[in-house]
């Protein structure tokens, strides 16, 4: 297959670059919404050539693609339909139009901390501790909405007894897509497109307030 | 009660005691709207008579039709001054906020309050908000909170109460009686 990394920064597309193997890979920088498009690019530039030959070679081999606009703008989405990829992997924070969805044949994947469609949102690994749930992640398919995307490909708890803090917690989350994406797109080479629904059942959580992430430090220390 | 319902219960109740401090302790038990509570008074008296504990008088009637003012509270997202008056009429009776028909509307205020008004306020921009607004919804959504194990709702109110600088009295009444149902609420979630 085709996959197309998504990302803001070169550094964490090329985590999952590195972990992906048998298939086509493609990294698409957007400029940073927090950034102009030149100084985004002109960082990832930096981060390109940091990263060493392998890098470079992706850099000259065509495989890395810098878009100039956001995500939904048309110059950007014609590029994504040039590069004919099949499915996307969400590194980018934002929330993607359909125009940008449709540039993929089968969609965007996005690896979320939290197991749907219970726990949408935001701070949803803290919300899942609060309430006594299991914590994990899951790979599904977005769509416009918030953690809203119907096919859920990979949804798994994930032991967290080890991590000593929220923040460790959650980066220990977040790394596991070098895990997990690859994981998914085995299965979708496979053929098994046997989705779980994400029914939209759950509510949609917010950021969580200093006292209940207090509570959730005191939760996760209990743990040890 | 487990060690996790405990350590919940431990920091709700420092927080009460914070909260005390600056406000007044709840009284009387607050009835659930089975159905609607029709009262005479306006919106901002009867929630400052609900935060002082006292009576507002009612007599229950059929709910209004909600799926049109749910389309008029999503169309008035960007007016906020819209959105306060359509808010005050509706909650006549501030308790009815809590009435199963209004599901749909307490989760369209809590998701304003906690992803748009939240960013901006935390872009250093609150004086851009229509504080009376704002302050409306947040005393809904406080009120709510007391009846509702859902715990987001509780944390909306942990998090403006964090947030919100505490010389940020715009509409002085509607920032206390924001407080009192603050108060209510926690004690509500420690019982």
């Amino acid at each position: 297959m085709r996959i197309g990394i998504l990302a803001h920064s070169f550094s964490s597309a090329f985590e999952i670059y590195k972990a992906i193997s048998g298939h086509e890979v493609f990294i698409i920088l957007s400029p940073s919404p927090r950034r102009s498009a030149r100084t985004s690019y002109l960082a990832n530039l930096v981060r390109v050539t940091l990263k060493g030959f392998k890098s470079l070679r992706l850099f000259a081999n065509g495989r890395l693609t810098f878009l100039h606009g956001p995500l939904h703008d048309p110059k950007s989405v014609a590029t994504l339909k040039k590069l004919n990829l099949d499915v996307g992997l969400h590194k980018a924070g934002v929330i993607y139009r359909d125009v940008t969805i449709d540039a993929f044949r089968l969609g965007i994947l996005n690896h979320h901390i939290g197991i749907l469609p219970a726990y949408r949102g935001r701070s949803v690994l803290e919300w899942s501790i609060l309430q006594g749930d299991p914590v994990g992640v899951t790979v599904f398919f977005i769509d416009t909405g918030i953690d809203t995307g119907a096919r859920i490909l990979l949804s798994e708890e994930v032991d967290i007894s080890n991590c000593r803090s929220v923040t460790e917690a959650k980066q220990y989350l977040f790394s596991l897509d070098r895990v997990f994406f690859p994981r998914a797109l085995a299965l979708l080479s496979e053929g098994d497109k046997t989705f779980q629904l994400n029914d939209g059942s759950g509510p949609r959580y917010f950021v969580m307030s200093k006292l209940f992430t207090g509570v959730v430090e005191q939760l996760l220390q209990g743990k040890q | 009660m487990d060690t996790r319902q405990q350590i919940i219960a431990n920091a709700l109740r420092q927080r009460y005691d914070e909260v005390r401090k600056i406000t007044s302790q709840p009284l009387s038990k607050w009835t659930t709207p089975v159905a609607w509570f029709e009262s005479r008074s306006d919106s901002l008296t009867a929630i400052r008579a609900l935060a002082a504990d006292e009576p507002v008088e009612f007599v229950e009637t059929a709910p209004p039709d909600e799926p049109s003012f749910f389309n008029d509270l999503q169309a008035s997202i960007r007016d906020p001054q819209r959105r306060f008056e359509s808010l005050t009429m509706r909650y006549l009776h501030p308790l009815n906020v809590a009435a199963s028909s209004e599901h749909r509307v307490r989760e369209h205020l809590l998701e304003r309050l906690m992803v748009a008004d939240r960013s901006r306020i935390e872009q250093h921009s609150l004086h851009l908000l229509n504080a009376n607004d704002l302050l409306l919804r947040l005393n809904l959504i406080a009120i709510y909170a007391s009846f509702t194990t859902d715990l987001r709702y509780l944390d909306a109110l942990n998090y403006y109460y964090e947030l919100l600088p505490s010389d940020w009295s715009p509409n002085n009444s509607l920032r206390l009686s924001f407080l009192n149902f603050y108060l209510r609420a926690l004690a509500t979630h420690i019982d």
